[in-house]
């Protein structure tokens, strides 16, 4: 579904939504009456509710079975300010937002460290105590019976009304709030911060290789879904003017995500959809009576193994395009306007990267043992060694996946022991991994979108407000993402999934997604593994291009013929620990070195092969 | 003086319960990295078909046999069905939403066929309180920790010491290298389903005498032991069950010397903040994510 029909489908939504209440006069029934006037309200607040959760289930990745809660407090706190502090509609309501929202960042931040599960099991649990305090507490919340005369809200002086024969302003306030939602849902989807959640949520390792703080922006989308429950919940108890627990339970919650997910999660259409399609089928599953929770399960069952990606998401898939042959390009393409990429970068003759008496141990096991080296500014460094010498587990410490357990590590000039990876990313240190971390299900484009993560200064509200300078950068960005992807060749693949690239297309892309950083050190572990012959020397004509345009490169890599064609030098590890260290062509000569590699040479009758 | 002493007996009791059941999770967690999320229904099917097996005029040993054998072979056809084709990438949630539909089907299933109401299953050990220092308790009640002990132990001995033990170890420490050394970590994982169906079923019948079987028996109880093995480290047997153990006596004393309503709150306070303090749990290891 292009962005177009999408665009005409929501108008024609909102058409529908606008003239609904009007229907009656067209047609000389008494219809809508007040009661499906507010069914159709009650409609709309829950799809924003659930978009508010698809953007946390389907971009982030990540199972909120609390929802109901978060919709709740925000339905008790316009309740309670309205009631007992007297607050008018519009601050309350802004609160209704804050205070859900606050409390999911406080709900994530401890459990998305760790696991998303644990987010899951969380969510529940706060669900549950929710309810329990809703039901205990009831010199507060009224336990039971709940908070009643809650008055009707005003804006401005003008009253909100919400019957058919008196006035109906309110229904068109919350048709205002789920237009809002929508756009907002789009408008973050298409930012670094949607892209940034899909990335986490694909494939951490590469997203935090991209200056990506993972727990922050999971923390972000918690906080977002749960505004968004909260803002559904503050409409919802001026709405109904009456509160208590039992709209608020776990079964709620079960509902909610199963809009998400029959809609189809992970679409901008989904939520919206599934809501709708949810809550006309209630009046069937309410007919089930004490089989009605059965039915729930019974259907979030059905749903996952028929129609896992949800009704939008099989929809679009239906129409997927045909596969037409496509040239690849050649690369390294240096086409003008690729310059900001190497244009920052250490004075030559600098050390950009300085290990010392560097020691990697995992429990028992030694994989660096006390390394040091310097790669100059501006040199393509090489590191080789047999399997398991400890290159990787090297690279790895660099770039801040793995704690160094002795030594230092000084990255252009300043000490980066214990950074994590993301801090050291946006200082400029790039890299690949050995077998290729793509988000396999964000387009080529996408991938290399996520790279410049770091670059964009606009702020949230900016983001989600599309303003000019949101629009600007994200302009610049996508002009030089597809610089980049004509840098590698890729430009006809632009659109398609990066996991159907064939394999080497894939190493391509992920060079190319690492340049997107603009990095002063790039960090290739393993590029030329499972290449051909004639794409490792494109690759060894980029990896130069790039070191004589400033950049600073170090290579794990086995073939040898192309660490001498392209280092300018070369240091050897075995068993964790550095033999040797120098130009390409002592190394080659140097006999521990070969020893390393080819065993003990102390049988003079037997020949050592190449 | 007396009170806490109730209280820490009581406590002792319930925190064996959330220690069974977190065993149960860490044991479906070593070997699948995924879990049963729905796990309290086998717990809760323990207590029920017990119940509902000796009204069909079955002996209490027989019934609670078949109970457990029950709830095992459901444990493995979750874990079949519901759990390995959502599992299969790395990151995957599906298995999460799948056993959660299951878990509200059978919860719901159980409440519309078994009623809504709790039954008393009739145990010789909660006929007459045991008085310790002024302290009344059932025997049965002291079950629990026992269970819980021993049970432990076993399950150490199990993974230590027997070949299909050190299997799953294999299994839980590395999926792929101990399928290249010929272990077959997909029937390895079904068997740790159903050892764990049988566990909850074990503690949901050993607790029935006294809290009664009822078809919502397992939701709370189900939650609470995750959320116990979650804060454990989900790392080791030993670790899940003193945490278990230790949270059944916080929430005893808080229920005790503040209020019901006051202990969920509290403790899943506290829990949060463990979490803050302990991202790994408090007997887990930091995990070197492999890159």
């Amino acid at each position: 579904m292009s962005a177009r029909i999408g665009f005409l489908l929501l108008a024609g939504l909102a058409a529908a939504l606008a003239v609904f209440p009007w229907v009656g006069d067209l047609i000389g029934e008494r219809f809508p009456t007040s009661y499906e006037l507010r069914l159709v309200m009650r409609a709309m607040i829950l799809g924003i509710v659930a978009i508010g959760l698809n953007i946390l289930v389907g971009y982030a990745g990540l199972v909120s079975l609390g929802q109901a809660a978060l919709y709740g407090l925000g339905a008790h706190v316009a309740a309670l300010l309205a009631l007992k502090a007297g607050f008018p509609f519009v601050p309350a309501l802004v609160l209704s937002v804050l205070i859900p929202a606050a409390v999911g960042a406080m709900l994530a931040f401890p459990t998305v460290r760790v696991r998303g599960v644990y987010l899951a099991v969380i969510t529940i649990a706060f669900g549950l105590v929710f309810v329990n305090i809703l039901r205990e507490w009831v010199s507060f919340t009224g336990g039971a019976s709940g908070l009643v005369g809650i008055p009707r809200p005003t804006i401005l002086g003008e009253r909100l009304g919400a019957t058919r024969s008196m006035s109906f302003n309110y229904y068109y306030l919350i048709m205002l709030f789920l237009l809002a939602s929508v756009a907002v849902q789009a408008a973050l989807v298409r930012s670094r911060y949607g892209r940034a959640m899909r990335a986490a949520a694909q494939s951490e390792n590469a997203a935090r290789a991209l200056g990506i703080n993972v727990v922050a922006i999971r923390t972000l989308a918690f906080a977002i879904s749960a505004g968004f429950a909260g803002l559904g919940g503050g409409l919802f108890a001026n709405l109904a003017l009456f509160v208590n627990y039992e709209t608020f339970t776990f079964t709620t919650s079960i509902e909610l995500l199963l809009m998400v997910i029959l809609g189809g999660s992970g679409t901008l259409a989904g939520p919206l959809v599934g809501t709708t399609v949810l809550f006309s089928s209630t009046q069937f599953l309410q007919g089930l009576g004490e089989w009605q929770t059965f039915g729930y399960g019974v259907l979030l069952a059905l749903v996952l193994f028929i129609l896992p990606r949800g009704i939008v998401g099989s929809l679009m898939r239906r129409g997927g395009s045909g596969e037409t042959s496509r040239a690849t390009g050649a690369w390294p393409n240096w086409v003008d306007g690729l310059e900001p990429v190497t244009a920052r970068h250490d004075d030559a003759g600098q050390a950009t990267l300085a290990v010392r008496g560097l020691t990697l141990r995992f429990g028992g096991l030694t994989a660096v043992n006390d390394v040091t080296m310097e790669v100059r500014a501006g040199t393509v460094h090489a590191l080789i060694g047999p399997n398991g010498a400890g290159k990787s587990s090297l690279l790895n410490v660099v770039s801040g996946f793995y704690p160094a357990t002795l030594g230092t590590v000084t990255v252009f000039g300043e000490t980066a022991g214990g950074l994590p990876p993301y801090v050291l990313a946006r200082r400029g240190i790039a890299r690949t991994f050995q077998n290729t971390e793509l988000f396999g299900q964000m387009t080529v484009l996408e991938n290399v979108l996520v790279g410049q993560h770091p670059h964009f200064r606009a702020s949230f509200l900016e983001t989600v407000l599309r303003l000019p300078r949101f629009r600007r950068e994200e302009r610049e960005a996508m002009a030089e993402a597809r610089r980049l992807l004509q840098f590698v060749g890729l430009s006809a693949f632009a659109d398609d999934e990066a996991r159907n690239l064939p394999f080497g297309h894939q190493r391509r892309l992920e060079i190319a997604r690492a340049l997107a950083l603009r990095p002063k050190l790039l960090l290739l572990d393993e590029p030329a593994a499972g290449l051909t012959h004639g794409e490792i020397e494109d690759l060894v004509a980029l990896i130069r291009g790039l070191a004589d345009r400033g950049m600073t490169i170090v290579l794990v890599e086995h073939h040898v013929d192309m660490i001498m064609a392209v280092s300018d030098r070369v240091t050897v590890l075995d068993y964790g620990e550095v033999i040797a260290d120098g130009p390409p062509a002592t190394i080659q000569a140097d006999p521990r070195v070969i020893e390393a590699y080819f065993g003990h040479a102390t049988l003079p009758a037997q020949k050592v092969e190449a | 003086m007396e009170a806490v002493i109730q209280y820490l007996l009581t406590g002792l009791s319930a925190g064996s319960v959330y220690g069974l059941i977190a065993l149960g999770f860490y044991v479906m967690w070593s070997a699948a990295k995924a879990v049963n999320f729905t796990y309290g229904e086998m717990f809760m099917l323990g207590g029920v078909l017990t119940v509902v097996l000796m009204e069909l005029g079955l002996p209490l040993p027989v019934a609670a046999l078949t109970a457990i054998a029950a709830a095992a072979l459901a444990g493995a056809v979750i874990e079949r069905v519901f759990v390995r084709p959502f599992n299969q990438e790395s990151n995957a949630i599906g298995w999460m939403l799948t056993t959660i539909a299951v878990g509200i089907m059978i919860e719901a299933s159980t409440t519309a066929t078994y009623g809504p109401l709790g039954r008393p299953l009739p145990s010789p050990l909660a006929e007459e309180p045991l008085r310790i220092g002024g302290s009344g308790i059932y025997p049965q009640e002291l079950l629990l920790p026992v269970a819980a002990i021993l049970i432990t132990l076993a399950l150490e001995f199990f993974y230590r010491r027997t070949v299909l033990g050190r299997a799953m170890r294999a299994v839980s420490f590395n999926r792929v290298a101990a399928g290249l050394v010929g272990i077959d970590a997909d029937r390895i994982t079904l068997l740790a389903f159903a050892m764990a169906g049988a566990l909850g079923a074990l503690a949901g019948f050993l607790v029935a005498p006294v809290i009664q079987a009822s078809a919502s028996m397992g939701v709370i109880v189900g939650l609470k032991g995750f959320m116990v093995a979650i804060i454990a480290g989900i790392a080791n047997a030993r670790g899940v069950v003193v945490v278990g153990i230790l949270y059944g006596i916080a929430e005893k004393l808080i229920e005790g010397f503040l209020s019901t309503a006051a202990r969920d709150a509290i403790g899943f306070t506290l829990m949060i903040l463990l979490l803050l303090l302990f991202p790994q749990g408090l007997f887990g290891r930091a995990e070197v994510r492999k890159v």
